[in-house]
């Protein structure tokens, strides 16, 4: 509801800009006589999601022993099915454009099966062990179904699934935070997160220049540049000989990314993370040699004060080029 | 509020309710460009992406500007008055001479000259007292949050103004009396304010925060948890007295039917804003109900309550678009002009949010099904289920 917007209306339509019938349905929204209740529904259908899986998991985990892991492996298989026959019923055919969603449920419904069945999987495995020490190769599986999947059915909330699952068979968790950047990994699980990385990023490229879902682009490219970051800024961050090598590239990769994103692709979040990047990877250099707290203090002063004076800059530079 | 800032401010909410039109095909990109020519803009506006580093680094430039006075001995006093000074000023010159709009940098330093002005309030009483002033600050902290939350229009004082009269409230004998008081005293007058076409967008948001802010204040002074545990009461900094007190019933009954009274009020009064917070209290309730009665194992609670979510949400979708224009009761499940594009993206964030935990690097070992439940992933299992 916005009186203001309801009190333009009128007047856009005495002055030609809206018809009679465009106004009559744009003024009901403005007043509130007629209230969309999509944002609602969608988030009670992704809470309903979340909670089904988790009550499947504390299902097997209380009821192992009663209904054994047979009856178990079945039941969530039989649950996911359920979900992919509506999901089945519902799609469209498969296009490589971005497909027109025929049901407010439809990606939660897939959402649904997906988490079901890749947890039917997991618990397969984990019972019945068919790949023995090579278990964790059940997610490379669970996350290239989910790629297909999202694929098929042109859904961006599996496909960013299928990445994470990706990169969990890799030893790296999107979230790593609780971790601390992964103090006891050591180089193989940063190894992994510029790869995953770059193979993302590489990925979207690829989508782009063949035509193909060319939506999911964003989700390839943001997921990606953030691991390479975050691998390069935890490499800056440490006291190993390495750090210095790590701030080098994490400047670098700011500043490449951050002029890319403004001149060529027009893509400001870029901006923004590839900016920042550049800003820690300096301080990341200076600040270490700097032995007075006040420098230090007016070091982050100056920069600041600097960074925001750039930032105006380049914000006017590209109002006058739009 | 400046007259100057308060017309751009209505001429945006009409551009932004133009480019929501545009964006779902119901007007053109000429008449998108003749919309903007009825309502120019004469504000300095950045991108999202700018605004967040502008907010970000005038944060940072201001902090360490305090920091290098303050390892240079200057007095505290004068410093927290000289900064908050300086942070009302630079607030001032960016929103009128340099006519800025969530540009990032005016909104941190009106939230830096709230927090100093505070501060030097603090510093100022506590050294004329000896003892730290916490109910006086809370009283100046929610009058200034609400001055500015008037002369700057930003969303964030309305609910900072909110918060400090809700502290300022605890310390009064019988805080949770006045809590309910001051909660239905404030409630229909933003109910009111937020719609109000004398007000400007920005204090309607304002209003809005605010809204929000009591409403959970409200929810908190008549919870049965906070009632059980004396949450609101001094004894419970003291340790909470034994066995239990007269009017328990109240509270249980005023847990259960708080948030159905939001959802009606949304229903009837056609405010999204009581439904969604109906929404998240009413969960809130049902999580209470599952602490206080064991209706059953959580697996079952938990699919219960998922699928129950689900079903209501696909019937209402179902109910909704089968109505003569895919709406009933003046209601749609269509998203209307709202950003979907916005939404969608915001998707694919959900999908990381279920990520799996990562398999351990190196030879991994055999995992050991643990079943616990917490750790349940989305797209396969970390060994642990």
């Amino acid at each position: 509801m916005s009186p203001d917007v309801a009190k333009a209306i009128p007047h856009l339509r005495v002055r030609g800009l809206l018809t009679e019938a465009q106004a009559r349905r744009l003024l009901r929204v403005a007043r509130g006589e007629l209230l969309s209740v999509w944002n609602e529904l969608r988030t009670l259908l992704y809470t309903g999601v979340v909670l089904i899986t988790a009550g499947v998991g504390f299902l097997v985990r209380e009821n192992l022993d009663r209904l054994g892991p047979v009856a178990i492996a079945i039941g969530v298989g039989v649950a996911a099915a359920v979900c992919f026959f509506w999901i089945a019923r519902h799609a469209v055919p498969f296009t490589w454009r971005e497909a027109p969603s025929t049901h407010l449920a439809f990606d939660y419904v897939l959402l649904l099966g997906v988490l079901l069945a890749s947890a039917d999987l997991a618990y397969v495995e984990a019972q019945f062990t068919p790949l023995g020490p090579n278990w964790p190769w059940h997610l490379l599986f669970a996350s290239l179904s989910m790629a297909a999947l999202a694929f098929r059915f042109d859904s961006r909330v599996v496909f960013s699934l299928a990445l994470s699952t990706f990169a969990a068979w890799r030893g790296v968790s999107v979230w790593c935070v609780d971790q601390e950047f992964w103090p006891n990994s050591g180089g193989a699980a940063r190894l992994n997160t510029i790869g995953c990385g770059v193979l993302f990023v590489l990925l979207g490229v690829l989508l782009v220049r063949e035509k193909r879902k060319e939506h999911f682009e964003p989700v390839a490219t943001y997921v990606g540049i953030s691991l390479v970051l975050l691998y390069l800024t935890s490499g800056s961050l440490t006291d190993e000989p390495s750090w210095s090598a790590h701030t080098i590239a994490l400047i670098l990769a700011g500043a490449s990314l951050a002029a890319y994103s403004l001149h060529v692709r027009r893509r400001f979040p870029l901006f923004a993370m590839g900016a920042l990047a550049v800003y820690v990877g300096l301080s990341r250099a200076i600040v270490p040699s700097l032995d007075d707290e006040t420098v230090v203090f007016l070091w982050f002063l100056f920069t600041s004060v600097g960074a925001i004076a750039a930032l105006m800059a380049v914000h006017r530079a590209l109002e006058k080029s739009s | 509020m400046r007259e100057d800032v308060e017309a751009a401010d209505r001429g945006e909410d009409v551009r932004a309710a133009a480019r929501a039109w545009n964006r779902a095909g119901a007007i053109d990109k000429r008449t998108l460009d003749a919309i903007r020519k009825q309502y120019p803009d004469d504000r300095s506006r950045v991108r999202p992406a700018f605004r967040v580093l502008l907010f970000l680094f005038t944060f940072v430039a201001a902090g360490s500007a305090f920091a290098v006075l303050a390892l240079n001995e200057v007095p505290m006093g004068a410093l927290l008055f000289l900064a908050a000074l300086g942070s009302i000023v630079l607030t001032e010159v960016q929103i009128g001479e340099l006519r800025r709009s969530s540009a990032g940098a005016e909104e941190a330093t009106a939230l830096l000259s709230f927090w100093f002005s505070v501060a030097a309030l603090g510093w100022l009483v506590e050294d004329a007292s000896g003892d730290f002033p916490w109910r006086f600050l809370s009283v100046a902290a929610a009058v200034l949050a609400t001055v500015a939350a008037w002369r700057w229009g930003l969303s964030i004082f309305g609910a900072l103004a909110a918060v400090c009269l809700f502290a300022a409230l605890s310390f009064w004998y019988g805080a949770r009396t006045w809590w309910v008081l001051a909660a239905l005293a404030l409630v229909f007058p933003l109910l009111s304010a937020s719609v109000s076409p004398r007000l400007a967008p920005a204090h309607r948001r304002a209003a809005d925060a605010a809204l929000v802010t009591v409403l959970g204040a409200l929810y908190l002074a008549v919870h049965l948890s906070s009632y059980d545990w004396w949450l609101l009461e001094r004894d419970f900094w003291y340790g909470s007295p034994e066995g239990s007190r007269p009017g328990r019933s109240f509270f249980i009954a005023t847990t259960a039917l708080l948030p159905l009274l939001l959802l009606a009020g949304g229903v009837f009064l056609r405010r999204p804003l009581l439904l969604r917070v109906g929404v998240v209290l009413g969960v809130a309730s049902l999580v209470t109900l599952r602490f206080y009665v064991h209706v059953a194992p959580l697996w079952v609670v938990l699919l219960a309550s998922g699928g129950a979510a689900v079903a209501i949400g696909m019937l209402l979708n179902r109910y909704l678009a089968s109505g003569p224009r895919g709406e009933r009761h003046r209601f749609t499940a269509e998203p209307l002009f709202g950003n979907e594009s916005r939404a969608k993206a915001f998707d694919a964030g959900l999908g990381m949010a279920l990520a799996p935990g990562p398999a351990p690097s190196g030879t991994p070992e055999e995992p050991g099904f643990e079943g616990a439940g917490g750790q349940f992933g989305g797209g396969g299992a970390s060994g642990k289920y």
